[in-house]
């Protein structure tokens, strides 16, 4: 009931210190929206991934692809099992597939990197239909080409055309795929009879991917295999196996949010100091407010709300620096693998970052609004 | 038992603990002030006048006795109708004028007016006659800092007559004031009197001040020691807008009949 | 100078609760800061370990995980320049049959008699270990945090299970426990014990090699290359610290963030400071305008503000420092059960000597708080003497 302006010119009023005590909510609000931006975009990378039509099979007691290793019986025991979708051709919707894990070495610098390449047959692209080439072409079996993935190019800068060494041999980038936004951008894609000659892997894959009319065909499909006695074998729909690479993103989000608190005392101090010796300037005022009839509440809220508008203003600031981190992409360790991701702000963030700052403000604001509440005008005008 | 008084008090005291001591501070006092009364309450420091200002005007409870403003035994509100109780019944003014400083003229005028239910139509006619009873229509968006004593003050008397209370207290209304602006104020107190039918009661240590009011009680050690009548004093000009009073009476009567 | 630190003091103690709030702020900053910086210190001690540049991993060139043939091993044992050599196999198990996340280690199968000449930082190691693990091929000594997490002691026996080939189970027997912090996760064994528990005998997947400094190095590697050119499988080497720093390269967005919160939990240390000295500053304006009247320099009020800013912020990062130890302390003590808070401080330990970096660090922020409000109490008036009281 006492006015908003009361608040509101107070503030402007010492802007030195209103901007000051507010800054400590920036960088505070900004840190944690980048740390919540960074563990949404790793788990939208691993949610992006994985098609649900899709059953991935790998050697049982193995739950990753590089260590899995299945033979040709299996292979043809799996794309025979019901459930699985066929094309016009008749032909199982399957892919067999030798996942590897290669150090590829920079020629410049002769430093190491870690290349994920992955030897696949023509139906590769009849599962994995998110695959599409967007610049260059496709490999070609038995020509040595490779194409790389959009998230491979960012990060080593290949080009079509240029040529780089894998085991002896020199390869050709004939292309560049994208596959909506999903972990295969990250690879290589090869002829996998070709690779598998290079590292003597014959008639050896890793994993063989079976494609099912539908998500719930593909659920029914993982659960016939995994429990099945004549087909030892690991299965899960795609979208499950990349879940499971998030789990770790719980606990991270609790880190964060321990971390965010943590640096929110010090903001949540200062604007206790800020209010307090305000308060302490301003006994008159509340004196003559309290004489003239306002109650005790009023001049609790009234402070109440001074404190929450220095933390809003810096917290918007806060949000605002923050998202310029939106959309960076980064690569990033996950499970086995590296996938790349995009820092990713959206209005769920944005709003828990909002109701932080508001409550920083309000818990920092409490106790001195308190005191301003047990101002005895009497005395305070003595 | 005088039927005009708009005050009265029976017996009343006030002591203050400090510690392990007992300080009196009022001894049982009684008196009646009329209404539309001009009241200078004096005395040496620590007399208690400004103790029985404060009970008077609901600020303080008595230790014992009992206070009547207005036919109302505010000596039994508890402190949140006491406080509802001033918004309507008691202007405050006060020697170091007390105005929001963040605010301006205008809106500290307004503030009293919050916290009764009006329209903000209604406030601002409210506020907009204060000021131009004060002569300070010019000055509706200076903040305090922008103006000199004198027009603070006027400001604070503004803001002490837009509920349009019975009783206006005023605290050493002059204090702080050179004397050419210490008789402005006091002529506008005189003609709020005159004009608008306020009870004042002031405290002071003033002499000139005291010998403005109709009535000067004299309080010492915290009994009241004399109590005499004084005449106008000649020559006295009945404030700046004495004619704007006279003007607006009937408009006043609106203000006055609008709590 | 005596009084003057006795002045800065008493100002101090005028206000209690605002230096009790500052000095609270800083020190929860502070104890964080701590702990982010002690999770960055220990990934990059690896990569700068002592001998990292002289210790040469060497691997197979291509592929991940590495499988070295054991027929090579000889051959690279007798390069000029080795000093001397051991290998790694590598067990990623669980400890218990459940296989949950928190019951992950690493296991390493590898030569018991140079542990700890080729390993960095087992320094602390009892010789009488080492003994053990020669005497006890079934022997395994564990890393502090997995100790903690099984709640075992030398002597027990403990089950591992593989988390890539369920028949593949080790049973071993504790002869040691790791110095805190040194290997997280990781439990040694023996590699003849592996061998035979698991059948593989045909590669291991990496070998280090000791050699005298970084020059005789890079004549091992050289002579690695031209050995192994023509060889299938291709080996390749690096220095300990190049193939640490590859593999902590995976994380780097991770240690990015980390040093984003430490940079902030700075700066918000020193705003609050500088918010406080600043609100202190002002509500002692006419004292200082009577200082100078009384002859006081400028730089001299000024020494004043700053000395209260260094004195809060050093006070408060001391207190920082030590809780965080005392944290660290508690949870390694063995007085908890396993926990999370527990694991934290078994991976990443604080040691003692953190404690002396409060005070400079502290310091420092107040330092840089101060600079403002120092420059503002410069320039009062002396005029302000006669300031109004409103």
């Amino acid at each position: 009931m006492i006015p908003l302006s009361y608040s509101y010119r107070n503030l402007r009023v010492r802007w030195k210190t209103t901007l000051m005590t507010a800054s400590a909510f920036t960088l505070v609000v900004a840190a944690l929206v980048v740390m919540l931006a960074f563990i949404r975009g790793v788990e939208a990378a691993c949610a992006a991934s994985g098609e649900p039509e899709n059953v991935l099979l790998l050697a049982k007691g193995d739950n990753d692809e590089v260590m899995s290793r299945l033979d040709h019986v299996v292979a043809s025991q799996a794309e025979n099992t019901r459930g699985v979708a066929r094309d016009a051709a008749n032909q199982p919707l399957a892919s067999r597939e030798l996942f590897m894990v290669l150090q590829h070495q920079d020629e410049k610098t002769g430093s190491y990197r870690f290349l994920q390449l992955r030897g696949v047959l023509p139906a590769a692209f009849r599962v994995h239909t998110v695959v599409h080439v967007t610049v260059g072409q496709a490999f070609r079996p038995s020509q040595s080409e490779v194409m790389i993935g959009k998230a491979v190019q960012r990060e080593t800068g290949f080009q079509v055309g240029d040529q780089i060494e894998i085991g002896r041999k020199r390869w050709r980038i004939s292309g560049v795929f994208e596959a909506n936004g999903s972990a295969l951008e990250s690879e290589a894609w090869t002829d996998l009879n070709e690779l598998a000659g290079q590292f003597r892997r014959e008639g050896a894959y890793s994993s063989v991917v079976l494609r099912a009319r539908g998500a719930r065909e593909a659920e029914e499909l993982a659960e016939r295999l995994a429990h099945s006695r004549s087909l030892r074998v690991e299965a899960m729909t795609e979208t499950s196996y990349y879940q499971k690479q998030t789990e770790g993103a719980g606990v991270m989000r609790t880190a964060a949010w321990v971390i965010a608190w943590f640096m929110g005392v010090g903001a949540m101090f200062g604007v206790m100091n800020t209010m307090f010796a305000a308060i302490g300037q301003r006994t008159k005022d509340i004196a003559v407010l309290r004489i003239m009839g306002f109650e005790a509440g009023h001049i609790l809220l009234a402070f109440l709300l001074e404190a929450t508008l220095i933390a809003v203003l810096g917290g918007s600031l806060g949000l605002a620096l923050g998202y310029a981190a939106n959309g960076f992409t980064q690569s990033a360790a996950i499970g086995a693998r590296q996938i790349d991701f995009s820092f990713r702000i959206d209005a769920g963030i944005l709003s828990f970052a909002g109701v932080f700052t508001i409550l920083m403000g309000v818990l920092g604001g409490g106790l001195p609004a308190l005191s301003a509440m047990r101002v005895k005008p009497l005395e305070a005008l003595r | 038992m005088n039927p005009e008084a708009l005050i009265r008090l029976e017996n009343v005291a006030k002591e203050y603990v400090r510690g392990s001591e007992r300080i009196a501070v009022l001894l049982g006092v009684s008196l009646e002030i009329a209404e539309s009364d001009f009241v200078a309450l004096i005395g040496p420091s620590g007399s208690g006048k400004t103790t029985l200002l404060n009970l008077i005007a609901g600020l303080d409870q008595p230790s014992s006795g009992r206070v009547f403003v207005g036919g109302e035994e505010i000596s039994l509100l508890d402190e949140a109708r006491l406080a509802r109780w001033r918004t309507n019944a008691v202007g405050f003014v006060f020697q170091f004028f007390h105005l929001i400083p963040v605010l301006t003229a205008y809106e500290n005028v307004e503030l009293p007016l919050l916290l009764l239910k009006m329209s903000s139509a209604r406030r601002r006619q409210q506020v907009l006659m204060a000021l131009d009873l004060v002569g300070l229509s010019h000055r509706l968006n200076h903040r305090p800092g922008q103006m000199s004593g004198g027009e603070q003050q006027r400001v604070g008397i503004a803001r002490a007559l837009v509920t349009d209370p019975k009783l206006i207290v005023a605290d050493e209304p002059t204090g702080d004031l050179d004397s050419a602006r210490s008789q402005e104020i006091l002529d506008l107190l005189e003609s709020l009197q005159l004009g608008l039918r306020k009870t004042i009661l002031m405290v002071t240590h003033d002499p000139t001040a005291a010998a403005r009011a109709r009535r000067v009680l004299r309080i010492e050690k915290g009994v009241i020691v004399e109590d005499r009548a004084t005449p106008p004093a000649v020559g006295s000009s009945l404030g700046l807008r004495k004619d704007a009073i006279v003007e607006e009476l009937p408009a006043c009567t609106s203000l006055s009949s609008s709590s | 100078m005596h009084q003057f630190v006795l002045l800065i003091l008493k100002n101090l103690g005028r206000h209690k609760l605002r230096t009790g709030l500052t000095a609270l702020a800083v020190t929860v900053m502070v104890l964080l800061c701590i702990e982010m910086r002690t999770i960055l210190g220990t990934v990059l001690r690896r990569v700068e370990a002592e001998g990292s540049q002289s210790r040469l991993m060497v691997t197979e060139r291509w592929e991940m995980p590495s499988r070295i043939p054991v027929r090579y091993l000889p051959a690279l044992a007798r390069l000029e320049g080795v000093e001397d050599w051991t290998t790694w196999s590598s067990y990623p198990c669980y400890f218990h049959e459940a296989r949950q996340v928190s019951q992950q280690a690493f296991g390493v199968a590898t030569r018991p008699d140079n542990l700890v000449a080729m390993h960095a930082g087992l320094d602390k190691l009892d010789l009488s270990t080492i003994e053990d693990l020669k005497r006890q091929k079934s022997g395994a000594i564990l890393a502090a945090d997995v100790a903690k997490d099984l709640q075992c002691r030398i002597g027990q026996n403990v089950t591992l299970f593989s988390a890539l080939d369920p028949l593949k189970t080790l049973r071993l027997k504790v002869v040691g426990i790791l110095p805190v912090g040194e290997y997280p996760r990781v439990i040694f064994f023996r590699q003849d014990y592996f061998e035979t528990a698991t059948g593989n005998k045909d590669t291991v997947d990496i070998m280090w090699l000791r050699t005298r400094d970084a020059e005789a190095a890079q004549h091992v590697a050289t002579q690695v290359q031209e050995y192994f050119r023509n060889r299938q499988p291709e080996l390749k080497v690096e220095t300990e610290s190049a193939g640490v720093a590859r593999f902590a390269g995976r994380s780097q967005s991770l240690l990015s963030v980390i040093r984003l919160v430490i940079v902030v939990l700075l700066i918000d240390m020193v705003v609050v400071l500088s918010n406080s000295i600043s609100v202190a500053t002002r509500e002692r304006r006419v004292e200082m305008a009577v200082l100078k009247v009384l002859g006081f320099e400028p730089t001299a009020i000024m020494a004043l503000v700053v000395g209260e800013a260094v004195l809060i912020g050093a006070a408060s990062g001391a207190i920082g420092t030590t809780l965080a130890w005392a944290c660290s302390s508690v949870a390694l003590s063995g007085l908890l059960p396993p926990s999370g808070f527990t694991r934290l401080f078994y991976l990443f330990p604080i040691p003692i000597g953190t404690i002396w970096w409060g005070i400079p660090v502290g310091a420092l922020v107040g330092f840089a708080g101060s600079i403002i409000p120092a420059w503002n109490a410069r320039g009062i008036k002396v005029s302000d003497v006669f300031a109004k009281i409103a």
